[in-house]
């Protein structure tokens, strides 16, 4: 033993006697509340683990996938993946004489043209951020950007500058 | 002497590993206790719904264990309001009222007769500036049924003696309503917007929803914090962009909860015939389109029926008087564009409004 040490700590070294070493294991034996306390602190380790891997699974869905929706009237008509869209993709609603078009390309949908009187859905350009919307009144179809596997858009997943817009 | 002595530190020892793994245990429950709080911070159950009414696009998203409820309900109320209030519905309460006109009272509900009532209300305070026996006028113009047309003088004069809220008969005990003067009409397209969302508002909240955001074709309103606990952003449209409708066309952001904000401009519905542009905001001193400094009026306000006529009558009034008008009543706050590109923000805005960077071509003030 040294005794000019101050710390009990240090004492515990590999240098104690065996007397000491018998003593220090005979007091310190594993015991029921040690494997208590090691079921313990493994339980809350793999909650942890466990809960970061769904929180982490959850913003990659959110963030990772794109799709452009269209409905007529609240039924939808056509959906396409916006991610990895080489080539434009095209859809032509009609009926009455009415003519829409609208485009997808990677990362953005538009109405290209449409038949209709006052033109807001085509004048509203390219979409892009989850949750716009081009919307004809006259014909009743809403163009929107969703998140895939969220069901409704959610303003605040957006990510853009804006939630919504007052007009 | 030695084996007391490390019998001693021992058990010293032992007390200072109770306290270590005390310690350390201590620290797991912490970290632990961070994360699923923040597992419990992810974004609570939410639900859309969107659809046609009123003549516009509306959508209603809801926040909370009860989401798709309330925001369905919401929806039914809208279309249950758009019944008993449209004008263009010939069954309506305000079809009937006006198919009466110079007739005689006409027996309403409680709710017909409420909006009516506030209706004269804020076109007393407004001294006509918002009116909604302007009918007449929105219909030789063609903005009833999208036919539009620049009437003539003759047809004008015609229908301006028409135009006057003052003749609105209202009794509250038999809750009748009457237009006395035969070809009177009663529109409340430029309230009922702000009403169904005030009434939207209050049934959702009956369903736990925690927040929502509510945007009845432009005329929004929001309540409680963001999924993230951040407050809403809303974009203040920008009427001077090549196109004022595209998604994302605004000038200024606006942060905050707990309001409707409602934006009236020329921009939103017009007509070009003969190189001049008409626009449906109509004055109802004139019976022509009105001519204002402003571009837009956006209303900020807990009460979105107020803002809804609010942002009508401060855009007939043009900027002075619209900037005399808040002095006087100071129960709103309000965004002003003019024509030559000034915004003037009602003082009260000043921490919650802001330009877009981008947006070089305005010039931001704060009046009071």
């Amino acid at each position: 033993m040294t005794t000019n040490d101050p710390s009990p700590i240090r004492t515990v070294t590999p240098r104690r006697a065996d007397a000491d070493k018998l003593a220090y294991r005979a007091h310190y034996r594993f015991c029921r509340w040690d494997a208590v306390v090691v079921l313990f602190v493994l339980l809350l380790a793999g909650g942890l683990v466990f809960g970061l891997y769904l929180s982490a699974k959850n913003s990659l869905s959110a963030s990772s996938h794109k799709e452009a929706v269209l409905t007529v009237d609240g039924t939808e008509v056509w959906r396409v993946s916006l991610s990895g869209l080489t080539a434009a993709k095209e859809y032509t609603v009609t009926g009455n004489g009415e003519k829409l078009v609208v485009q997808a390309e990677s990362g953005k949908a538009r109405v290209l043209s449409s038949t209709c009187r006052d033109q807001i859905c085509v004048r509203s350009g390219w979409i892009s951020g989850i949750g716009q919307t081009a919307v004809c009144l006259p014909y009743r179809v809403v163009l929107r950007i969703d998140a895939v596997g969220n069901g409704a858009a959610a303003p605040s997943d957006t990510n853009t500058s804006y939630d919504v817009i007052s007009k | 002497m030695a084996d007391n002595r490390s019998y001693a530190n021992m058990k010293k020892l032992r007390r200072m590993r109770s306290a270590a793994t005390a310690v350390l245990v201590f620290a797991l429950l912490m970290t632990s206790g961070c994360a699923s709080s923040a597992l419990a911070n992810k974004p609570p159950v939410s639900a859309g719904v969107d659809f046609f009414a009123m003549n516009t696009y509306m959508t209603i998203t809801c926040y909370g264990p009860d989401a798709k409820a309330a925001a369905d309900a919401g929806e039914a109320a809208v279309y249950e309001l758009e019944k008993t209030e449209s004008r263009m519905i010939s069954t309506s309460e305000i079809s009937r009222i006006n198919a009466n006109s110079g007739k005689g009272p006409v027996t309403v509900s409680q709710e017909t007769f409420d909006i009516i009532s506030d209706a004269v209300q804020y076109a007393e305070k407004t001294q006509g500036a918002f009116d909604i026996t302007i009918a007449p006028v929105m219909d030789i113009w063609g903005f009833g049924d999208g036919n539009y047309k620049v009437p003539t003088d003759v047809q004008i004069q015609a229908a301006l003696p028409l135009v006057n809220w003052k003749e609105i008969k209202l009794d509250a005990a038999n809750l009748t309503v009457e237009l006395p003067v035969a070809g009177m009409q009663l529109d409340l397209g430029g309230i009922g917007k702000g009403f169904a969302s005030d009434k939207v508002q209050k049934i959702i909240k009956g369903y736990n929803v925690t927040a929502a955001l509510i945007n009845l074709g432009g005329n929004v309103a929001v309540f409680g914090p963001k999924t993230d606990g951040s407050l809403w952003k809303i974009g203040i449209a920008d009427p001077n962009a090549p196109d004022p409708n595209a998604a994302d066309a605004f000038l200024g952001v606006l942060t905050g909860t707990d309001i409707s904000v409602i934006t009236s401009g020329g921009y939103e519905r017009f007509f070009v015939q003969g190189g001049k542009t008409y626009i449906h905001i109509m004055d109802p001193a004139t019976g022509k389109p009105a001519e204002s400094d402003l571009l837009s009026v956006s209303i900020v306000t807990p009460n979105g029926m107020q803002g809804d006529c609010l942002s009508t009558a401060l855009f007939v009034m043009g900027k002075d008087k619209a900037m005399t008008y808040w002095r006087d009543h100071k129960d709103f706050s309000c965004i002003l564009v003019t024509t030559s590109g000034e915004v003037f923000a009602s003082q009260d805005l000043k921490d919650k409004f802001a330009l877009v960077d981008t947006k070089t071509a305005y010039t931001l003030q704060f009046f009071s």
